[in-house]
Parts: C-alpha cells; sequence; structure tokens
C-alpha cells in the first residue's frame, strides 16, 4: 500500500493542521481530545435500548 | 374509540393530574414537635428508618448502628450491647419513615423523643415530617455514627434548637417553603445536595422574629451558631416539604408518576401513584463522590442511601444540575455537564413546573413528575443528588448515584398487569 506523502507523525501536528473531530456518543473520548486542544463537536447518540418484549408490549398500550 | 388510544389518553391525563396536585400543594413549615407527640404510629420504642421497608438483619452497617443509637438514646437500654440484644428479641419495632408521612435524611433514624419539622400542605390540609439536619460533621446518626457526641448532639436539638426554631417559626405564622424553594433554586441551589441559598432566607426569617422573642441570648447565639455553620440545613424541610405535596397525588387512576424515591443503603424503592403504597425495589446504586479527605475512597463508601431522594421527585435535586452549577463542580462536572443531565432529565418527565424556573436554561420551568413509561422507554434514571456514608459510620463525600432500572421495571409490569386484570 502506497503511503502517504506526508503522514502526520504526532497529535501535535493533527493539531496544528487544525483538525476537526466529531464525537459520536461516548463524552469521554472527546474530553479526551479536547485536552490535547483538538476541537470537537460532540453528538450524543447511544444505540436504541433493547427493552424486554413484556415491557415493550405494554408501553405499546400506554405510551 | 381505538382502546389503545383511549388508555394513552388516560395515562396522559391521569399523569397531568398528578403533576397538578404535586404543583399545588403549598406546604408551609409551621414549627416543630417532638416526634411522639405528632408523626402517626409512633411509639416509644418504634424507630423510623430511611428508604424501602428492610428488616435488621438485611440493614447495612451505618443504618443499624444508627438504631442502636437511637435504642440507647430514648433510653430502652444502658449500651450499645444491651441496644442490640433489645432489638434482636423483637422489642424494636422498625418501620421506614414513609410508613409515617414522614422522610429522614441517610439512615433517617427517627425515635419517639427527637424533634421533628412539622409541615403542613395547606391546600390539602396534610401533614409532613422530618428530623432537622444534624450537621456537616463527620458524626450523626443520620451518617450512621452512635458515641456519646452524637447522642449529645440529637439531645441538644431536642431540648434547644427544636424549641427556639418552633417558637420562631411560630411567631412568623409559618414559613412558606415553596417560596424559598422557588427562589433558592435562582440563587445557585439545585435543593438537595446544595442549600445554601435556602438556609440563608430562612435563617434570616427566623432571625427576624427570634430577635423580637424573650429567647435568652446565649440559646440564641447557639442556635445561629449551628444555622450559620450548616449550610444543608433547609434540606429537611425541603424533604418534609416534598413529602406534604406527592401525598395528595397518590392513587390516581391510571397514573404513572413516580410518587416515592428512596433509598435504606441496601435497596432503592419507588411507589408510583396508581400503584398506591406498593414498593418496587432494585439495589441501592454505587454513589460517585468526592470525597472530602484523601484517606477515603470507594472500598469505604457505603451504597446510597436516604429517604432525600423525594427532592428528585418533585423536579429537584439530580434533575437540575442547571441551576447549581457549583455543585457540579464539586462532582468534578463542567458548566455544560450540568445542563446535559438537566436536558436529560426532561425527557422522563411529565411537565414543566410553572415556578420553579431555571435561569440557566432562560427560566425554564424544572423538570415535574418522573413518568414510568418514560424512564423505561428512555433507559434514563434519575440521577440522585446524595452524600456518601462511610461503612462503618460517618459522613465522607458527596456524590450522585442512578436509581436502578429494576425498580421502574417492576413497577411497570405491575401497572401492566393492572390495566390487563
Amino acid at each position: 500500500m502506497q503511503k502517504p506523502e506526508h503522514e502526520p507523525s504526532d497529535l501535535s501536528e493533527i493539531v496544528a493542521a487544525g483538525t476537526k473531530v466529531i464525537n459520536i456518543g461516548i463524552s469521554t473520548f472527546a474530553e479526551a481530545l479536547r485536552e490535547q486542544g483538538v476541537n470537537v463537536i460532540e453528538v450524543d447518540w447511544s444505540p436504541p435500548r433493547k427493552i424486554q418484549t413484556d415491557l415493550s408490549e405494554i408501553l405499546q398500550k400506554i405510551l | 374509540m381505538n382502546p389503545a388510544v383511549d388508555l394513552r389518553e388516560k395515562v396522559n391525563e391521569a399523569n397531568l393530574k398528578t403533576v397538578e396536585i404535586m404543583m399545588s400543594g403549598t406546604p408551609i413549615w409551621i414549627g416543630d414537635s417532638p416526634a411522639i407527640e405528632v408523626v402517626p404510629g409512633m411509639t416509644k420504642n418504634t424507630i423510623l428508618h430511611a428508604g424501602p421497608p428492610i428488616e435488621w438483619e438485611r440493614m447495612c452497617n451505618p443504618m443499624r448502628q444508627a438504631v442502636l443509637g437511637a435504642v440507647v438514646f430514648e433510653g430502652l437500654a444502658k449500651d450499645l450491647d444491651e441496644a442490640k440484644e433489645a432489638v434482636e428479641a423483637g422489642e424494636i419495632i422498625l418501620s421506614p419513615c414513609h410508613h409515617h408521612q414522614a422522610v429522614g435524611g441517610m439512615t433517617g433514624i427517627t425515635s419517639a423523643s427527637m424533634p421533628v419539622h412539622i409541615v403542613k400542605n395547606e391546600k390539602y390540609g396534610n401533614l409532613a415530617y422530618c428530623l432537622p439536619h444534624e450537621g456537616s460533621s463527620f458524626k450523626a446518626l443520620g451518617w450512621g455514627t452512635n458515641d456519646q457526641e452524637t447522642l449529645d448532639h440529637i439531645r441538644w436539638m431536642r431540648d434547644e434548637l427544636s424549641p427556639v426554631l418552633d417558637q420562631g417559626v411560630k411567631a412568623l405564622g409559618g414559613i412558606n417553603i415553596n417560596d424559598i424553594i422557588s427562589r433558592a433554586i435562582q440563587m445557585g441551589d439545585e435543593a438537595h445536595s446544595r442549600c445554601t441559598a435556602g438556609t440563608l432566607l430562612i435563617t434570616r426569617k427566623l432571625a427576624s422574629a427570634l430577635v423580637l422573642t424573650d429567647t435568652p441570648r446565649d440559646m440564641l447565639a447557639r442556635v445561629f451558631e449551628f444555622l450559620q455553620r450548616t449550610d444543608i440545613f433547609a434540606l429537611h424541610l425541603f424533604m418534609a416539604a416534598g413529602r406534604a405535596m406527592v401525598e395528595p397525588a397518590k392513587n390516581i387512576k391510571y397514573s404513572t408518576v413516580v410518587t416515592t424515591l428512596c433509598r435504606n443503603g441496601v435497596e432503592f424503592g419507588i411507589r408510583v401513584s396508581a400503584l398506591g403504597d406498593q414498593w418496587f425495589v432494585g439495589p441501592a446504586g454505587k454513589i460517585k463522590t468526592s470525597y472530602f479527605s484523601p484517606q477515603w475512597n470507594d472500598d469505604v463508601a457505603g451504597r446510597d442511601i436516604g429517604d432525600s431522594s423525594i427532592m428528585e421527585v418533585i423536579g429537584l435535586g439530580g434533575l437540575i444540575h442547571a441551576a447549581a452549577p457549583a455543585h457540579e463542580h464539586v462532582l468534578k462536572g463542567t458548566f455544560q455537564s450540568a445542563i446535559q443531565k438537566t436536558e436529560e432529565a426532561y425527557t422522563i418527565s411529565v411537565t414543566e413546573h410553572p415556578s420553579w424556573l431555571l435561569p440557566t436554561l432562560d427560566f425554564r420551568g424544572v423538570p415535574f413528575g418522573i413518568d414510568i413509561r418514560k424512564v423505561v422507554q428512555t433507559g434514563n434514571t434519575p440521577l440522585i443528588d446524595t452524600a456518601t456514608p462511610h461503612i462503618n459510620g460517618g459522613f465522607i463525600g458527596s456524590g450522585e448515584a442512578r436509581a436502578p432500572m429494576e425498580a421502574f421495571e417492576a413497577a411497570l409490569r405491575a401497572f401492566g398487569a393492572m390495566i390487563s386484570g
């Protein structure tokens, strides 16, 4: 596989390049990047909750 | 009409009715009194505890230690060993505060001669009770200590603090706790772990009345010294107010609104309006704690405990960190995380309070009325603000814990059975 012409060697180069990150879900990852000076936009997301069948049936009736 | 749509509408209407009853309550602090004179069902050998029902054998250590302290305090045993014998012989009645129109902080231990605040819901006429806060020092029955210093402090509360408070409150013709909460949450309190503003507002009212009484100055000095170093004093009045507000909202047919959240250090119990006084429980949560000293850590921390989560039932505490960024900072969070936690609370709530407003959310009303349907659907269980007890007794930190999903799922199953039956 051909190497890119210039591969950033460390995080400081990524930061210097003005990299922006969209973090989806767990905010710990965003916090770690933010501490390194990376611009992070957070999207609050989690996988759809799996609800037990009997509870789901009750909810269908009343919600 | 489609039966499913009809049922949904019945639940929605019942929930709105439930929160309306809660929010329209007018909790007034009308005085203090020894528990045995006012608390329903209190006897000389009854000891009330926090949380859902639990037998002596299953109680956590701080609660057991506090029970023994109360037995000695009441003169039912000469020392802690004899107190243990009395409890194990069945001579002491152990009962949840919630079964007596009362609430208790942390272990919640309340016995016959201990003082209680009395809060009256004037609109509906019902009363609620709570032992005054014992203060923020390491030792208290509430934190599960039971030595001489702990019991002497309760004696002072009984003999001096509470009678003076009672005199001040009566001279004022009562203090409207609803108004105090409304102002305090615009002054940086979330009205559970942080009650600094509420305590100041109450203290200045008391001062204006007590200065005109013939109470000896040295007595007043001790009472106000206690109030000035007890930021959390207002909490137990807020709790009694919450207890008074939810009582008339019980037993509303088809209502899925939570009327009780409480913990005994082993289990977390909830009650739901349409399901009356049935308890639904799950394990008491581990507390994410900011410890007061490096000598303490999760290895010596007790689990979530106390009836103070009545505050979350009425839309405060862990549901409104947006009101108390300074408290979020104590919990090692940020302003943004405080806002996010409150935004999450709206996803499980029925409505927004019309006069308890959050300045940081452009004066949006607090999220009010936890709906078990929404908790199960979203997976967002209420965030509970709490204090952390040492496993051997003592106050070691401030933190937050999640209510367990198991309790909400059990309640929803019972609700499902009720509407099918």
